[in-house]
């Protein structure tokens, strides 16, 4: 790498900066593999075929039940699923596009996503089909079928092949029919005879989305109501503070379980606000801290002596100069929602239709002596993604601190 | 520093507020018992049963949700809108959940609506009860209901046309439902106290009251009987009623008192400034009790951690500052990094396996021996250590990782500053440079960061706590919340707000004694 140009940008300056720094790029990378994995995990476990030639279903059943709530009933699979389809479109952008382009061309794709996926979210019912067992299917005769390398779902619940060992088959119950053959367990089964392995890796899907939804939220909050306190100042600074001690002040832990037990039925997104609710101070300290060090800075008096409106000055002028540290934050940030959502399943106060890894980690606790193989894939997933998301943070923080430049 | 410190602790006082605010606000506002009755889509949950009905509105009295939230200003109920929604609560062609709105409704106002149901009740015994404007609202309602045109259960919906006109039956069916309501919502309830004696007023009071209720009781199965039994039982009611006739007049100080202070508000604020936490139901004990019992183990836990942590990780920073570059250094960073990044369940579990089931060296849950009492005081001091050493590990990781990283920074950053320069250069020994000069000055942010993470220590012990199954204060509000104890919930809750701001304040005051640049005016 050489040395950044006297001209380089301040992004660009950073981005060369982070590059020096072998840790957090591989980090990035296999965070990217990590996201891939999740968006395409139906493509590497489900329990459709691809294809088959089985009359009653000739065609791609797997292909038709990517969109199907019966199969899978979460908002968070639709989301990806349709993403597995999108995701190429922006791919295509990131490369050949370039500069100011690629940034609204990201930003139109991102629209055009969440809109296909309300679309889809309005006409879900239309899309349910009736529930069919693949696999029996296609074990008929004559019948020839392409299935994924791993033939399971999430949400197979077959109770005869229950907490099954790491890298065997399931037992076959006493009763068998001759010549069946029991599915094959890569990392065993969880006590509902799900296979961990596919658990894990729709899982990723959900923390994915609780970490970067709930961060999302409160950078929002936080940007806004720092930006708020740290150019008005005053009266107002004094009130925003003194509300965001209170809130530093709650034991969050004890007010999640609160909050989550008033709830009753709580659901991710019931997460995803709490832990919102609960961590917006830390930002709108941040950028609180920044704003009044811009305010002073000459540019501002410059912008404000040309007449500009407050509100230009905020999000014009000063705003992109505080993202920095925001961005610091919102990285370990997302580690930390991961944390505390997996903390909640373990207490069994998170989502019960969500298989997240927190669930199949006290699944694991409660089954301690068969279910050890739980606690280590999901607590070993937890930990590493928490790991790569922070040697990621730290290699940003180093970047964007200009005393650690080298 | 004085004034300092007592603005600081004056400063509390809203703070407290503040937090006891956001408190209220969950518990009031989302109403735990409101969906149990109805379930989503109206229905009235049949298995739902009377003593689960009962044991819910004993739950409205207790945390005063059967009270208006702010205002109360039922001195001023309509005869109209009882009448409404004592015949709505009962009409079949009502919506369900009209029908167990209105229920609650009625419920709620307890004996506050006595005299009206009186009045009622002698309505409907003279046929005077004004059945033309009930049918009216009942007509414009019914509009707005049967835009919900679906059929419910096995009634027969929308109603047919020609279902019965009944004024006739109207004013007899006001009359019965007014005896039984009356039998609901006037009798008053005995003080209930869990974990020690009534007091001599308290038990004066039950013994009337128990009185009262079997005397209504004989009221209310003499109007069960026929017509001719419900005119005699209203008469007694009504004799009754007068004999409490005060309880039911409303002077302007007795309506500006009802106003303001028989609201959920201003109940729950009178609960918490006289410490009355409430009782568990799960328990049958003072709420008060059960944290007191359990706040000791707790809080050994949080601080143990918090002393290990801060005794491991200040000499693990300087260490790893001094040598910072070497291979050593470059180890213990990616082991801290790591334990930083490891959930607390996760690395307590895999503890606990291999320490505990399988090399049996530590315990494997609990807090102390079955013995314990017997023990002498060593012993006794021996056993819990032996009991928390494996929990104990468990909660010091994460912090330990984060503090010795924080201190290490500080302290490289204070080694590079100009008067360590110059203390070098005076020709002092590096020993003393760094331990008299750079590490005193490297070691206040570390105290800061003792506030900081205070909250998270004490609610950091619930997991530890369920994975060692120890009964701290953790646990019991983890069973609390599984379990819907709101008394236990509330209570902890506000606790742990109040043990958050002593160690902050505390944590500032040491910040100020250590660091002569601060000084607090």
């Amino acid at each position: 790498m050489s040395a950044p140009k006297s001209s380089a940008s301040y992004w660009e300056i950073v981005k060369t900066q982070f590059r020096k720094n072998r840790p957090a790029v591989w980090a990035s990378r296999i965070m990217f593999v990590v996201f891939l994995m999740a968006t395409y995990a139906p493509l590497i476990a489900h329990n459709a075929p691809y294809w088959t030639n089985h009359e009653d279903a000739a065609g791609s059943p797997w292909l038709n039940s990517l969109l199907d709530p019966s199969v899978f009933a979460l908002d968070v699979d639709i989301f990806f699923n349709l993403l597995m389809g999108t995701f190429p479109f922006a791919l295509v952008i990131w490369f050949v596009a370039r500069g100011k382009l690629r940034s609204r061309l990201l930003l139109t794709w991102v629209v055009a996503h969440v809109a296909l996926f309300l679309f889809t979210q309005s006409i879900r019912e239309d899309l349910r089909r009736p529930v069919q067992d693949w696999r029996a299917l296609t074990a008929q005769e004559d019948t020839s079928s392409f299935y994924p390398p791993i033939r399971h779902h999430p949400e197979d619940r077959r109770s005869e092949f229950v907490l099954t060992p790491v890298f065997s088959h399931g037992k076959l119950p006493a009763g068998a029919a001759e010549g069946a053959v029991a599915p094959f367990y890569i990392l065993g089964s969880d006590n509902l005879g799900n296979d961990v392995l596919t658990r894990v890796m729709y899982g990723t899907r959900i923390s994915l989305t609780i970490g970067v939804v709930s961060v999302t939220l409160y950078l929002l909050v936080g940007i806004f109501l720092g930006g708020l306190a740290g150019y008005f100042g005053k009266w107002l600074d004094d009130l925003l503070m003194f509300v965001a001690q209170v809130v530093m002040t709650l034991p969050a832990l004890f007010l999640i379980m609160f909050v989550l037990s008033v709830v009753k039925k709580p659901s991710i997104y019931h997460i995803m606000v709490i832990i919102a609710a609960l961590n917006w101070p830390t930002v709108m300290r941040l950028v609180r801290g920044e704003f009044l060090r811009q305010r002073e800075i000459d540019y501002v008096s410059a912008a404000r002596a040309l007449g500009l409106r407050d509100r230009r000055i905020i999000f014009r002028h000063i705003a992109p100069n505080t993202m920095a540290p925001v961005l610091v934050a919102a990285t370990f940030g997302v580690a930390v929602a991961i944390l505390i959502e997996s903390s909640l399943s373990f207490l069994g106060l998170g989502d019960p239709s969500a298989p997240s890894w927190g669930q199949l980690l006290k699944v694991g606790f409660e089954n301690s002596a068969k279910g050890r193989h739980l606690v280590l894939t999901s607590g070993c997933a937890i930990f590493f993604t928490v790991l790569i998301l922070n040697i990621i943070g730290e290699g940003l923080r180093d970047a964007l601190d200009p005393k650690a430049r080298k | 520093m004085l004034s300092w410190a007592i603005r600081r602790l004056l400063l509390m006082i809203p703070m407290l507020f503040g937090i006891s605010l956001i408190n209220f606000a969950i518990i009031n506002f989302s109403d735990p018992t409101r969906t149990s009755a109805a379930n989503a889509d109206g229905r009235v949950d049949p298995s739902q049963s009377v003593e689960a009905g009962e044991a819910e509105r004993i739950f409205r009295q207790t945390f005063n949700l059967d009270k208006p939230a702010f205002f109360n200003t039922r001195y001023n109920i309509e005869d109209d809108e009882i009448l409404w929604r004592l015949m709505t609560a009962q009409r079949v062609y009502a919506l369900p959940s009209a029908r167990t709105g209105n229920l609650k409704v009625l419920e709620d106002y307890g004996r506050t609506i006595v005299p009206h149901l009186v009045r009622l009740a002698k309505k409907g015994r003279d046929r005077k009860c004004d059945y033309d404007s009930y049918n009216e609202r009942w007509k414009a309602e019914r509009s707005v209901w049967l835009k919900h045109d679906r059929p419910i259960g096995d009634i027969e919906w929308p109603p047919p046309a020609d279902a019965p006109a009944f004024d006739e039956a109207f004013q007899e069916i006001v009359l019965e439902l007014a005896l039984h309501r009356l039998y609901a919502n006037a009798p008053r309830r005995a003080h209930v106290k869990y974990g020690g004696g009534l007091s001599k007023e308290d038990a004066a009071y039950n013994r009337e009251v128990r009185a009262e209720q079997r005397n209504l009781k004989t009221l209310f199965l003499e109007g069960l009987k026929d017509e001719e039994g419900r005119r005699s039982a209203l008469a007694g009611w009504s004799a009754w009623s007068e004999g409490h006739a005060d309880e039911w007049e409303y002077s302007f100080w007795r309506k500006t008192e009802m106003l303001f202070f028989e609201t959920r508000f201003a109940r729950y604020w009178k609960r918490l400034v006289s410490f009355d936490l409430g009782d568990s139901f799960l328990y049958r004990t003072p709420v008060s009790t059960l944290i007191w019992e359990r706040l000791h183990i707790s809080l050994i836990l949080s601080f143990g951690s918090l002393i290990l942590a801060y005794l491991i990780a200040v000499p693990l920073g300087i260490l790893s500052a001094r040598t910072h570059g070497s291979a050593s250094d470059r180890v213990v960073s990616i082991a801290l990094f790591a334990m930083y990044a490891l959930p607390t369940m996760f690395l307590g579990i895999l503890l606990r396996d291999w320490f505990a089931t399988q090399l049996g060296w530590f315990p494997v849950s609990k807090f102390k021996g079955s013995g314990y009492d017997d023990m002498t005081v060593v012993e006794q001091f021996k056993d819990v250590a032996w009991h928390t050493t494996l929990p104990l590990i468990t909660m010091t990781v994460g912090s330990l990782a984060y503090l010795s990283r924080y201190m290490k920074s500080g302290l490289i950053e204070n080694l590079r500053a100009d008067y360590v320069r110059t203390a070098r250069a005076k020709g002092l020994s590096e020993f003393v440079v760094t331990m008299r000069h750079a590490v005193r000055n490297s070691l206040i942010p570390i105290i800061t960061l003792l506030g900081a993470s205070l909250p998270a220590i004490i609610g950091g012990s619930v997991i530890v706590e369920v994975v060692f199954d120890i009964d701290g204060m953790g646990k019991l509000g983890w069973q609390a919340v599984l379990r819907q104890d709101y008394a236990v919930i509330l209570g902890i809750n506000i606790l742990a707000a109040i043990l958050t701001m002593v160690g902050v304040f505390l944590t500032d005051l040491f910040y100020a004694l250590l660091d002569p640049r601060i000084s607090y005016k």
